[in-house]
């Protein structure tokens, strides 16, 4: 016999009201859980998407939907830059490296990128199978890919115009798998690369069926052509740094300077989550209210049990038992609800991780934390307990306070 | 074994009880008898360290209750008391056993189920040790809380009208069992109670009068 049980007992002893705070106090901790747990892991995966690269360079528009599309490859991109642009980049003493991306395509949903080699380094890539691509039209699978295509080394694929699926098939030039990359858990498991020339050539009729239509369109007043040569053009390019000091004046520069817009991931992507941080604090208000309920609740249930429970007391106390004794019974039964709640919250909040994996394979790198214990989980734990802390104050005082002449002369 | 001297106890200013000398011997059965009101109660909080009277000094066992205080007040009780409070008051979340076990825990004794049953056997309730105590009949939880008191194999052993809710023949039990488990132990035995029927279990008696 120990205080313990005496505690346990007495919660057993009034299930209804013990079970519902249980409920409440597992629900809140389980949904801050599976907040902390969702938005570290994207966190993560946003910054390891982008960890290779520091700035990115596109057609001028939104720099948020330049990231988007260029580093996370969730976004449309908008227009094209000229490829005389690039080499002038490529020129720039303060840039290590720039990688040039032409988008457009898709294959069942997965972008066709046509790029350098560098930029399978860039997102800290591997090949697991083949080689990389070195003549026109021939494409290299992420892993992801290769997993759900079912494409093995020398299959050959059409891809079709347009970032979603369903666009024209480009049937006339397809692909050729060369090589598989092993997966990097970055969004390149997601993507086909290839080339960029293979993406001007898949593209070269269109240019000139486009080009037919708009001089018959004008009516033999023919439309202005651009200066480089037509195709010569890329969608973005991925910029690395020489130097930390090109971060002060070279976005600027590029911005000011020329017909181009640059863009910071990592400024872009900490914008991004201030938008969507907004709706994760309303779900986090939300879990702090349940966990504040679930404290009233067990506040509510021990004071009300107090008007029975001080002849309880009031006996331990003729047994023996120290005033600090029977107010460490009422705090230790509120601890072992508020206890049980944070453990099964806890484990809840994984599970439900877990479950998010298993039913969207989209969402398949962010469960990867299911397994995973986060050092901030032990400050919902601490909040937990200090909820039953909290709801044990009172009726602690009041059991401390019992003059137990009186209530024994009471009844 | 016990000693009162020049009691008074108020309750703000009304004088609740007036003990002038009172002292017992060890092993003797006491009959706290008197009207309602007339401070039965209190007397035997008095005596359980419960409360500090008001004025006067009580000796229990040698020791000087108003030298203690707090916890240490508390252990002693614990210790040296076993009480059978009027309406019980069984733990209604415990079962029986745990209900003596509990009683051994808070006083430090090392505790022991074995010597919980053996309690209850000698009590007649053996059988009702698995039971939680809303199961239990008036008489069967009376004898519960004897063992519950008498566990710690106390000094002094108080009841307070431990018979006013039971028949004649049950109250007649319950006094013969308070007197058996009181030599059992070999304890004081002390009964409040304004119970005519159960006046001949006692070989001892003090009359409070109803206070002034």
């Amino acid at each position: 016999m120990n205080l313990v049980r005496v505690a346990y007992a007495y919660a057993r002893h009034s299930p209804l009201a013990t079970l519902l705070n249980l409920l409440l106090l597992t629900l809140g901790v389980a949904t801050i859980t599976l907040l902390l747990l969702l938005t570290t892991a994207l966190d993560e995966r946003l910054k390891r998407d982008a960890a290779g690269i520091d700035l990115v360079v596109g057609a001028k528009g939104s720099p948020l939907q330049l990231v988007l599309a260029g580093v996370y490859h969730v976004d449309v991109p908008p227009g094209n830059i000229p490829l005389g642009e690039v080499e002038r980049l490529r020129a720039d003493p303060l840039i290590a490296e720039v990688v040039p991306i032409a988008m457009g395509d898709s294959y069942r949903g997965f972008h066709i990128v046509g790029t350098e080699p560098a930029f399978v380094e860039l997102y800290g890539a591997r090949l697991a199978n083949g080689k990389l691509w070195s003549a026109p039209l021939e494409a290299v699978l992420g892993a992801e890919v290769a997993r759900r295509s079912g494409l093995a080394l020398g299959a050959e694929f059409a891809g079709s115009h347009g970032l979603v699926e369903g666009g024209e098939v480009h049937a006339d030039h397809p692909y050729r798998v060369v090589g598989i990359l092993a997966p990097a858990d970055t969004v390149i498991d997601r993507l086909v690369l290839t080339g960029v020339d293979s993406v001007w050539k898949v593209h070269e009729h269109e240019e000139v069926e486009e080009h037919a239509k708009d001089a018959v369109g004008a009516d033999g007043a023919r439309t202005e052509q651009p200066a480089v040569a037509p195709g010569r053009e890329v969608t973005m390019a991925l910029i690395r740094y020489a130097t930390p000091l090109a971060a002060a004046s070279l976005p600027r520069q590029i911005n000011a300077a020329s017909a181009l817009q640059s863009a910071s991931p990592a400024y872009e992507s900490a914008r991004l989550f201030t938008v969507f941080g907004v709706g994760t604090d309303v779900i986090r208000g939300f879990a702090l209210f349940l966990i504040a309920a679930a404290a009233l609740g067990m506040f509510i249930a021990l004071y009300q049990a107090m008007d029975a429970r001080q002849y309880d007391l009031a006996i331990m106390r003729t047994l023996g038992a120290s005033r600090g004794k029977v107010c460490g019974v009422l705090l230790l039964e509120s601890l072992l609800l508020a206890a049980a709640g944070a453990i099964l919250g806890i484990a809840l909040g994984h599970a439900l991780v877990a479950a998010i994996g298993a039913w969207l394979p989209a969402a398949g790198s962010l469960a990867a934390g299911a397994s995973r214990v986060l050092s901030d989980e032990i400050g919902v734990v601490a909040l937990a307990l200090a909820g039953g802390i909290l709801a044990a104050l009172l009726p602690a005082w009041r059991a401390y306070r019992l003059d137990v002449a009186a209530t024994l002369a009471k009844g | 074994m016990f000693a009162l001297t020049g009691i008074e106890h108020r309750f703000g200013a009304t004088l609740a009880l007036r003990v002038p000398a009172w002292s017992a011997a060890p092993g003797e059965r006491w009959l706290v008898a008197g009207p309602s009101g007339s401070g039965k109660s209190t007397l035997l909080h008095l005596l359980a360290g419960l409360l500090h009277p008001s004025r006067g000094n009580v000796v229990v066992g040698g020791q000087d209750l108003s030298a203690l205080s707090g916890t240490t007040l508390d252990r002693w009780r614990g210790r040296h008391v076993g009480f059978v409070p009027q309406r019980l008051h069984l733990l209604a979340s415990l079962s029986v056993l745990d209900n003596l076990l509990l009683a051994q825990y808070l006083a430090g004794g090392s505790p022991g189920a074995a010597a919980a049953r053996a309690v209850l056997a000698a009590l007649g309730v053996a059988d009702l040790a698995t039971r939680m105590p809303d199961t239990l009949s008036q008489g069967q939880a009376q004898r519960v809380a004897i063992a519950r008191a008498a566990i710690n194999r106390p000094a002094l052993l108080l009841a307070d009208e431990p018979t006013a809710a039971l028949d004649d023949a049950n109250a007649l039990a319950a006094a013969a069992l308070l007197g058996a488990q009181a030599d059992a132990v070999g304890a004081t035995l002390v009964v409040a109670s304004h119970d005519g029927r159960i006046r001949d279990a006692f070989t001892r008696r003090y009359d409070l009068e109803a206070a002034a």
